[in-house]
This record gives C-alpha cells, structure tokens and sequence, in this order.
C-alpha cells in the first residue's frame, strides 16, 4: 500500500456526561488510502460519528480529546490553534452531513450559502468566477438549472436536492479528503442513491479521497473498496472490502455480516432473492378484509396550487397478515394510513377499517375503533415523552381508556414489556436512557397496550441502525404470530418488506402503481417504478 | 422584461394575496379596538362610585363650596353619568367613529387633548430607551455565547436575568440617589428639559436591554447548535464569530422581534412607576389618574389609543417576521421540483 492520505493513530475520546466520562473511541488507530472511498461501518453508539468529528474537529462542547494523532498527507494536523486549523477544513477536508434538512441555513439562499465556502476561505477568485465554477459543480451533481438553485432558498427545495448542495459545499475547495456522515441515512432509498452516485461522480472528477461513515453494509459493500469496521470504539478490524465482506477475521463482523439479509459471502443479494414472507394460515384467507379502501381520493390546498396526495386508491387488507404499502416521501402513503385511521377525511372513496365505514363515525364511535387498531410511529426519539417513566408510557392508553385498576395496569406494563423482550426493571426508567432500538420496542408495547386487532406501522425501522432493524422486525413477525395481528406497513424501503410481508402495494405521487403478492411484486415487477426501487 | 403567462399570473395572485391580508388586517385592528372599548367600558361600570363623587373627594376641584348643598343628580345630569348604560355607550361609541374621544368627566377637558399633552413625553422616553436598548441587547447576547473565556460568557448570561428581576422603582431610586442627590449629575425630575430625560431612560433602556438578552441568548444557543451553524459553516472554514454573526443572529432574531413589539408596547403604556418615580408626565400616570377618579372618558380615550399602538406594533412585527424569514416570504411547494433532474 502506498502512504496512507490520513493517518490516525492512538485517538481517545471522551464524553463528559453529568459526573461520569463515557469514552466514544478507545485509543483508535486506522489509516485511510489515498484516492479511494473507505467505509467506516458499526452500529450506533460505536463512535463512527465522532470519529468523522475528530478528524475536523467538530465535536460538541461536552467531549475531550484525551490523547492521539491525526495526521493528513504525513503532516499531523494543527493540535492546538482553533484558527490554524480553520485554514484545514473546507480547504483540505470538506464534510458532508448526516442531516439535509437542519444543515443548511434556512435565512439563506442555496448560491450565498456555496459562495461563502470561498469567501471564508479568502480564495482569490474573483467573484464571477467563483459563480462559474459553482455552475459546473452543481451541475456535476445532477442539478440541471444551477441557477435557478442558487436563487432558491433551502426550504424550497427536496432532503435529496440539499444533500446535493451540501456535497456541492464539501468539494467546492477540491479538498484531499472528504467525509461523509451517513449521507443517506435521512433520505428515502432511491434518492440516497442518487446522492451516492454523486458523490462518486464527483469524488473521481477531482480524485479525492472519501470517507463514508455508514451503518449500511449494503452501502458500504457498493461504494467502498476498503472497510474499517467500528465496535464500542476500537477498531474490529480494517482491510480491502472484497476481504472483509468475504471472510471477516474477528467475530463481531461475522455477526454483522449476518445480521443483515442482504449481504452474504461477499455479495450483495437482490431484493427478490432475500423473499421468505411467513405463510398466512389457509383458514385466514377468506375473512373479511380488516382496511378495505375503495376509489379513495384526498386533495390538499385550493383547486390549482393543491397537490392530489391520493389518486384512487383501492386495497384491501387480510386478517392476520402483513401488507406493506412502499413509495418515496411524497407518495402520500402516510396520508392513506391517516385517512385509515380516520385522522384524514377522504374527498372520495369509501373506508372500511373493522368492518365499520371510519369517515362516517362519529367522534365517540371513531374512538372505540381505535381501540383496535393504534399505530407505531417511525421516531422513536420523538414518539415517547421524555419525562414520563416507561411503565407510564406503557399504560398511557389504558389510563386514556379507563381500563383496570392501578395494579392490573402495572401487571400489564410487565406482561408487555415481557412480549417485547426487555427486562421488567425498564418499567421504572426513562426514554433518554435507552437505545434506539429499546424505545421502539417501548412503542411497540405502549401499541399493544389495548389488545389492537391492527397494528399501522408507519416506517417502524427506517431510523434504526441496519443491525436493530432486522431485530425489530423479527420482534413485530413473532408478536404478529402469537396475537393473531394485522399489519398495515408504511416503508419506503422494499428491503424491508421482503421479509415480513404477504401482500405489497407500491405507491407513486399518490397512485397505486402496482399491488399483488409479496413475492410476484418482488420476483417479476410490472412496473419500472417497481424496478427502480428494487435496484435500490 | 419579459415575462411567461405563468409568472403573470403569479404576481396578480400575489398581489390580490397582498390586497386581501390587508384588509382582514384592518378588519382585525378594528375588532380589537372594539372589543378593547367595550369591554372596558363595562367593566368600568362594576367599580363602585363614579366621577362626581371622586370629583367630591377630591377639594381641589371642588373648591371650598359646601358639599351638603350640591345636588349630585344635577352634577351627574350635567356630564350624561345618569342616562342608561345603553344609552351612555352607544354615545361614546358614535363619537369614537367621528374620532371625537369626549370630555373628560372631572376637568371637562377633551380627552384627546390630554392624551395630545402627554404623549410626546412617553414617545421620547420610549425611543429614547429603545435606541440603545436593541444593540446593547444583542451585544450581551453575542458576549453570552461567542467569547472563548468562559468567564464573559457567564456574566454576560447572568447580568440580564438579574436586572430583570430587579423592581424598576428601587432601580430609579437608587440612579436618583447615585447621579442625581449624590453626584448632581442629572437632574431626577421634571417631563420639560432633555436632561431630565437621562435617568429615566438609562433605567428602561437597560430594562430592555436585559429582555432582549435574555430571548436572544437562549435562541442563540438553539441556533448555534443546529447543524447549519454546529457542523457545515464550521467545515467550510468559518469561526465562531462568523456562524454566530453571519448565520445565527438573524435566525436567531424571530422570538425576540416578538418581545421587541411587546417592549413597546409596554413602554407606550405600562412606564407608570418610572413616571411616578421621576415624576414625569406620561400616559401611563394619565391612565392611573383617570382611573383613580372613575373618569370614564378618558380612561376609554386611553385604552383605544393603547388599543390602536399594539395592533399596529403587531402588524409591524409580522412585516419583520416575513422580511426576516424566507420560509414566510416564499413559502415551500411552488415549483420545488422543477430543477430536479435525473443525471
């Protein structure tokens, strides 16, 4: 191997929180080739991110440096002085963020917010020149009217369109190294694809190294040709991806590797190949259907500006089985399964959800309904009150619906903590003290809470790690088989219907585009749009 | 110039947008204004007494005329106090929309007069408090979040949360006692000369000056830690004092342009222990007054003029609110996908 471009070696970092220290790297030492793309992959909480963070030197004010050397192209970085190593970043390494939406400045237009990478940097450009080369960069990235985009400000354009911007930013100085936050994680599948193949477009137009932190193995096994693999914050093990993915040396890549269905021996497996949904019970099959919409329609805003977020939608759900219904943000999926739960009214079309017709209810009878069916929302940081106990949580919609006494609704919490598999004493914790993973599983059971008969899942695992993901779906496959539940999945992610699913309906600016059984959708799709997600 | 059919359209929408804001604006003002008077007007009416038997109270109006011999009816009779409520209100409301505010029940002086005589000296009080307040105000602010020691920052963050909680008048007493008894500086009373303006004004300024801190320093630090100001200006190459200057303190701008109309409006009409204090003139020592003596009159005079400054305050705040904020201004959805393109 030739000099490395970024040399690590022996970096500690700490986390002061309250009185105690965490430590998020643990003496770390790695080395990046130049010229290539090199994953750095691990779950959450393995210190990838604040590995990308030490290396610019972003961390937040909480953390500590305790010992290491960073070094780029054989020179270590300026330890000390925060103004020489202004000079370094933005010009030797650019960053690209996690999160599109909150990284840009939203009081600023997109072509002020790019110029400023120059201006800070005191390039010499001249003014018209920097706006030339700014032209070009966008449009490297997929942008056909680049100034169109520079006049537009961040709120007016798509979580796709401004990761695009933001990788315009972080390769506008033509830095050595560029690194990559989980670039993708915030967006739907095909867009994050999108982003990627900028990224590399761009990355092998100004050779560049890259460094793309991801929790993704599927990610990592397409884009990167070396692998530094993170756990609770050493690293596992490091090496050419082929190696790594094909026969990993330490176990805790091995199960890594495993967890995920998508990647075995080295290779990443199509959709349709990971296909195993779980056989409905013959005598299921001709109950009544649990949601069945016909012709339904829904229209926001006035006649002319509004958008047709559903186009006559008609399905029809089974008991006991899973129907996922896929398409990107905008489909308006999410507004199909707030008209089934009669948050929404449609403008036409019929909804018949338990058997009763959910836009006719009254306010009472459309609240004993929803005893039925509750619904698990898709963040689990933002769905659970972080001042309430977790057996409170839990018994909120038994308090809500006036059932048992206090101690019938504590054995309860404890019965459904257990079918969720975490420990009773979690009852008397908070949400800010568990993982990601935990408090969905606390969504789950606080869902379970009053026997529904449906459960609507709106992207239970899209915030969740790769690994946690597959944890949580098997969790909701074995509750479905024990309780006798009907799902009705909203995902963007075709990957994780594969597994759970029986039935797939696959939605397009409001449109059901294609609808069949889970294996036909997957094995022989009609539709391209189908395809294209499928190729994600 | 030329311009597409489409944009064409736009503009007329807008401007017929613009046109219909306006006048549910002035609807609004002018139910505010309503809804002020009326409900003052009765609530009036539940205080015990009125006008002529404060005016009884009260000798200097009264003289030393023997008080057994007056007939309190007449006297009512005289100012309309006996006609009934329905009556008295219609009547003021009817001179409202002349613009005629009525006389004053115990000095039979038009109100709007006495509203005239006082209102330059809380008007340059309030701007003369409000000039200095806003910069100091985001200068505390900036110090609270941007230098490197530790130190100014938390003095600067504490400094406005205690003043705040210092009461006004033992404030002005304490600046009456320090630069004016003790160091003759400024003279500690009087509405007249420019210097007496000095004393009353430092106390509000820094009043305000401590609020302003106070909003902009907790939505500094909000700003500061999203990921525009935390993570992408810094990995462009900016410092600290550019991301707090050039990307935060506008953003960070909207919650405190909403206590910067609140602060006028309670400059305007609230000052009344300053006033007493330094005994200035000033609306709102007009107001307690008024209201000590039940006149009627121009207690209501006050609260439509009040009424009338915190709407059009409101209104001036939102035209901020929408200069500041693109996402107002140009709000989402419009042709957001018209530059995506499929490489």
């Amino acid at each position: 191997m030739t000099e490395p471009l970024l040399a690590v070696s022996e970096l500690t970092v700490r986390y002061r929180r309250g009185r105690s220290w965490d430590t998020a790297l643990d003496s770390v030492s790695l080395e990046i080739p130049r010229g290539e793309v090199t994953a750095v992959i691990g779950e959450s909480g393995s210190g990838k991110s604040t590995l990308a963070h030490s290396v610019v030197r972003l961390l937040p004010g909480n953390a500590v440096v305790d010992s290491g050397r960073i070094e780029l192209a054989g020179e270590p970085l300026p330890a000390k002085s925060e103004r020489e190593f202004r000079r370094v970043r933005g010009r030797r390494i650019g960053f690209v963020p996690q999160d599109p939406i909150a990284s840009l400045n939203p009081t600023k237009t997109i072509g002020a917010q790019l110029r400023e990478c120059f201006t800070l940097t005191g390039s010499a450009l001249p003014p018209a020149a920097v706006t030339g080369r700014l032209r070009q960069d966008l449009r490297d990235v997929g942008f056909a009217d680049p100034d169109d985009v520079m006049r537009r400000y961040p709120h007016e354009l798509s979580g796709g369109m401004r990761q695009r911007v933001l990788v315009t930013m972080a390769f506008s100085k033509r830095p050595e190294l560029v690194i990559a936050d989980e670039p993708t994680s915030a967006l739907d599948v095909l867009v994050g694809r999108e982003v990627l193949a900028a990224i590399q477009r761009v990355r092998e137009k100004h050779s560049a190294t890259v460094v793309l932190i991801t929790h993704d193995l599927v990610l990592a096994r397409r884009h990167a040709s070396h692998v530094v693999v993170l756990q609770r914050g050493r690293v596992v093990e490091a090496g050419p991806a082929e190696r790594v993915f094909t026969e990993p040396h330490h176990p805790y890549t091995a199960s890594l590797l495993r967890s995920s269905a998508r990647v075995e021996r080295g290779r990443v497996l199509s959709i349709a190949e990971t296909v195993r949904p779980r056989q409905v019970p013959e005598q299921d099959r001709h109950a009544d259907p649990v949601i069945e919409l016909t012709g339904v329609s829904k229209r926001f805003g006035p006649a002319r500006h509004g958008t047709q977020a559903v186009d006559d939608v008609s399905l029809s759900v089974r008991e006991g089985s899973t129907f996922a219904l896929v398409g990107g943000s905008g489909s308006g999926k999410t507004t199909t399964s707030r008209i089934i739960l009669g948050l929404e009214r449609p403008d036409r079309g019929t909804v018949r959800v338990l058997g009763q017709d959910v836009p006719a209810l009254s306010r009472k009878r459309l609240r004993e309904l929803r005893r039925h069916m509750q619904v698990v929302y898709q963040s689990p940081f933002a769905s659970l009150n972080p001042r309430m106990r977790l057996a409170d949580i839990i018994a909120e919609p038994l308090v809500a619906y006036r059932i048992g006494r206090r101690a019938d609704r504590r054995d309860r919490v404890l019965q459904l903590l257990d079918l969720v598999h975490l420990p009773a004493s979690y009852a008397e914790r908070r949400p800010g003290e568990l993982s990601g993973g935990q408090r969905q599983r606390v969504a789950i059971a606080r869902a379970l809470a009053l026997n529904p008969r449906l459960l609507v899942l709106d992207e239970p695992v899209s915030a969740l790690d790769a690994t946690i993901q597959a944890q949580i779906m098997a969790l909701l496959g074995e509750i479905q088989t024990a309780l006798d539940l009907t799902y009705f999945l909203i995902t963007h992610d075709l990957a994780v219907v594969a597994e759970v699913a029986q039935h797939v309906a696959v939605m397009r600016a409001g449109r059901l585009v294609e609808q069949g059984a889970a294996a036909d959708v997957l094995r022989n799709p009609a539709h391209d749009y189908t395809r294209e997600l499928l190729a994600a | 110039m030329t311009t597409t059919p489409a944009e064409t359209v736009a503009r007329r929408t807008r401007a017929g947008g613009l046109l219909r804001t306006a006048g549910s604006r002035l609807a609004h003002a002018a139910a505010v204004i309503f809804i002020a008077y009326s409900a003052t007007f009765f609530l009036l009416f539940v205080l015990p007494g009125d006008a002529v038997l404060a005016r009884i109270g009260t000798t200097d109006t009264i003289g030393s005329a023997d008080v057994s011999q007056l007939n309190l009816d007449e006297l009512r009779d005289e100012v309309g106090l006996t006609d009934d409520l329905g009556t008295q209100y219609l009547r003021g409301l009817t001179g409202l929309l002349h613009g005629d505010l009525g006389r004053s029940l115990v000095t039979e002086e038009p109100v709007a007069g006495m509203i005239a005589d006082v209102l330059p000296s809380t008007v340059t009080l309030a701007a003369v408090s409000l000039v200095p307040a806003v910069p100091l105000g985001f200068l505390l602010a900036v110090l609270a979040v941007n230098p490197r020691s530790r130190l100014v920052r938390a003095v600067a963050s504490l400094l406005p949360s205690a003043y705040v909680s210092l009461p006004v008048f033992w404030v002005g007493l304490l600046f009456i006692y320090l630069f004016s008894l003790t160091l003759g500086w400024f003279p500690s009373n009087g509405s007249e000369e420019p210097a007496a303006l000095v004393l009353p004004a430092t106390v509000l300024a820094l009043l305000g000056a401590a609020q302003f801190a106070q909003v902009l320093i907790s939505s500094l630090r909000a700003e500061l830690g999203a990921s525009y100001a935390a993570v992408t200006a810094p990995a462009k190459g900016a410092g600290r004092f550019t991301v707090v200057c050039r990307h935060c303190l506008r953003n960070a701008s909207f919650p405190f342009l909403a206590v910067f109309g609140l602060r006028v409006g309670s400059l305007l009409g609230g000052t009344v222990v300053v006033e007493m204090v330094f005994s200035r003139a000033g609306l709102g020592r007009l107001m307690v007054d008024a209201v000590k003596a039940v006149d009627l009159t121009v207690v209501l005079g006050l609260v439509v003029v009040l009424a009338a400054v915190y709407v059009v305050i409101n209104i001036l705040v939102d035209v901020g609110y929408a200069l500041l904020d693109p996402r107002l201004r140009r709000p989402s959805g419009a042709g957001a996908g018209s530059t995506e393109a499929r490489p």
